[in-house]
């Protein structure tokens, strides 16, 4: 089932890489989607391995492997892991879901942003005028963000429940 | 969307505002001349061009303000220290016309990026 | 509900904290003093009366050391005019004194007592202002009729080599001021500010966010090429410039500018501009001149005599000369 998601995720990733972006660094993050919809029903863990994977394999593929672009990558994901785990947490600790699927959504676009923009920033363009592109990418990552995770919602919404075992 | 969804959208709203308006005043390029004379202060924008003319003890002086920039374009004093000095751009830039008791300052949306010149 | 209603009220909260006018760092204040426009930029709180008090201290110092009119100075050099020695004001001793140090120091490149060269080729005053060169036989007489301060003798009285000496302080007299206008705000509880007298500044302090910056300007650039290097001062430090492109004239496609070389009665060429960093800013402010004097064959050697390691030289070609020490504290030099 891993595997299935992963593989998934990697295709989308791979098909939205081809796509031209009319901005350089925007991506709409469909990959995304698959993200929450496997945190939304299957919880972190498991999510964070189809974060990996997608990173991993896709670099492989692109042939972006142990390139600045696959630093990026790396960066964003761990960033929006990390602030998915903490949510997850959170949710733990509180005994209920505090955010929804947009919640979810818009942290883990966030961050993933910000991480992608803090190792552009202090490793390969340490200019601040670089700093004037932040709320620019941090605006379009909210909208994204908003945007999968609606995507991710009527997805799961349209499954079958997660059986118990 | 959950309440902690609203609050979070609302909250990351308000950051991005915050970062635009920090991020985005152009820091050094002024864009307002503060003009003093002895019977008063006139604020100009630096934006479109125009000359202004002023009255002090010795005559008129006339400032020049072009592409968002402001000099002392003629002055009746003899030694013409204010007309050398050149055109003035950076917010924080001061000039002035020391016998005929008329200065300029030039101030901006943002920091300057001196705090002062030696000259 | 009464969550919904915490909620909303830190929102607002929030959003007038950012959106609100921000408090400026530092306040500016201009005032016409010393011949020039002398700009206050203050990071503490600036009350009026302090304002007015420094501008009642910039006329009293005005009116002091004056070399013509009815202050100490003036009527000090109206005296020395037919004789060789006259009482000292005690006002005037220790500004005399230092000046006198800085004499010698300086290898006779500053020399205040040169008052009457000054005076001929009419820059320190605007209605005396030239449009061509004295006659040399004016210039000669006035040179030799000028005995140097650094062979004064002083104590409760000054005693000179010959008569005739017109003390003229122009070339320290800003660097002097300045310091005692830092003084009088430290006085009075200010401990981030600049002094900034027409370019010649000094700085206690710094701003809440930096510390203070300062631009050097470049002795030919204007509009965009306007500043030669920047570099940021630490508390105390202040920053002298002398330089060709202020008060000047041109006469037969000649630039005949203000900065007298002792030697010869001509403007001293061989410099554009010389820029002297130093924590008291009455020797920074001689030191400025006697550098330009200097010119880049001696600069070093009388920066280090008067005890300067921080100083910066633009020569007549524009080559740019500066101390090592200088270079490091520099940004953006070609």
């Amino acid at each position: 089932m891993l595997a299935g998601y992963a593989a998934l995720a990697i295709v989308i990733h791979i098909l939205e890489a081809g796509l031209p972006s009319p901005v350089p660094g925007i991506k709409p993050g469909l990959a995304n989607v698959i993200t929450l919809v496997v945190m939304l029903r299957h919880g972190w863990a498991l999510a964070a391995w189809v974060v990996l994977l997608r990173v991993l394999v896709s670099a492989l593929l692109l042939g972006t492997f142990l390139t600045p672009t696959f630093l990026l990558s790396a960066a964003g994901a761990a960033a929006s892991l990390a602030g998915l785990w903490a949510v997850s947490e959170l949710h733990r600790l509180a005994g209920r879901q505090l955010f929804s699927a947009y919640g979810l959504g818009m942290i883990s676009a966030c961050l993933h942003i910000s991480g992608q923009f803090f190792v552009a920033w202090k490793l390969f363009v340490p200019h601040p005028g670089l700093l004037v592109l932040l709320p620019v990418l941090l605006s379009a990552s909210l909208a994204f963000g908003l945007a999968t995770a609606w995507l991710a919602q009527n997805i799961v919404s349209r499954m079958r429940p997660v059986p118990l075992t | 969307m959950t309440r902690a969804d609203s609050l979070l959208l609302l909250l990351l709203c308000l950051l991005i505002g915050a970062l635009f308006r920090q991020l985005w005043v152009s820091g050094g390029q002024a864009h307002e001349l503060h003009l003093h004379a002895q019977d008063g202060t006139q604020n100009w924008p630096l934006e479109p061009a125009r000359r202004i003319e002023v009255e002090g003890p010795l005559g008129h002086s006339v400032i020049e303000i072009r592409d968002g920039a402001a000099r002392f374009l003629s002055s009746p004093c003899r030694q013409q220290i204010c007309v050398r000095s050149g055109w003035h751009r950076h917010a924080g830039a001061v000039a002035a016309c020391v016998p005929n008791r008329i200065s300029f300052k030039l101030s901006g949306g943002g920091d300057s990026d001196y705090d002062g010149l030696s000259y | 509900m009464k969550q919904a209603l915490i909620a909303l009220a830190l929102c607002a909260l929030l959003a007038w904290a950012v959106w609100r006018e921000p408090v400026p760092l530092v306040q500016h204040r201009e005032v016409f003093a010393l011949g020039t426009l002398l700009q206050l930029s203050v990071a503490d709180p600036l009350p009026p009366p302090l304002l007015s008090k420094v501008q009642a201290e910039l006329r009293a110092f005005e009116k002091r050391w004056s070399p013509q009119g009815d202050g100490e100075l003036a009527r000090l050099n109206a005296l020395l005019a037919s004789q060789p020695g006259a009482p000292l004001p005690e006002a005037l001793r220790a500004g005399i004194s230092a000046a006198r140090d800085v004499c010698l120091s300086s290898d006779g490149l500053f020399d205040p007592a040169m008052g009457a060269l000054v005076q001929i080729w009419g820059f320190d005053d605007e209605r005396n202002f030239r449009s061509e060169p004295p006659p040399a036989s004016a210039i000669e007489q006035a040179l030799s009729a000028s005995p140097s301060l650094c062979a004064a003798e002083l104590g409760d009285s000054i005693k000179l080599t010959g008569i005739g000496a017109r003390l003229d302080f122009g070339a320290s007299a800003k660097g002097r001021a300045v310091d005692e206008i830092i003084a009088l705000l430290h006085r009075h509880g200010i401990r981030n500010a600049i002094v900034n007298a027409g370019g010649d500044l000094r700085a206690i302090g710094r701003r809440p966010d930096r510390a203070w910056r300062i631009g050097i300007r470049h002795p030919r650039g204007d509009g965009p090429r306007a500043v030669l290097a920047s570099l940021d001062i630490a508390d105390g430090e202040a920053v002298f410039s002398s330089g060709d492109y202020e008060r000047y004239f041109l006469h037969e496609g000649r630039r005949y500018h203000h900065i007298i070389d002792p030697r010869d009665g001509y403007p001293a060429t061989g410099s554009q501009s010389a820029t002297v960093l130093h924590h008291s800013a009455e020797l920074a402010d001689a030191a400025a001149t006697a550098l330009f004097v200097a010119g880049p064959d001696r600069a070093a050697d009388i920066m280090q005599r008067m005890g300067v390691g921080l100083w910066l030289l633009v020569d007549a070609e524009g080559g740019i000369h500066a101390s090592a020490a200088m270079r490091e504290r520099l940004e953006g030099l070609p």
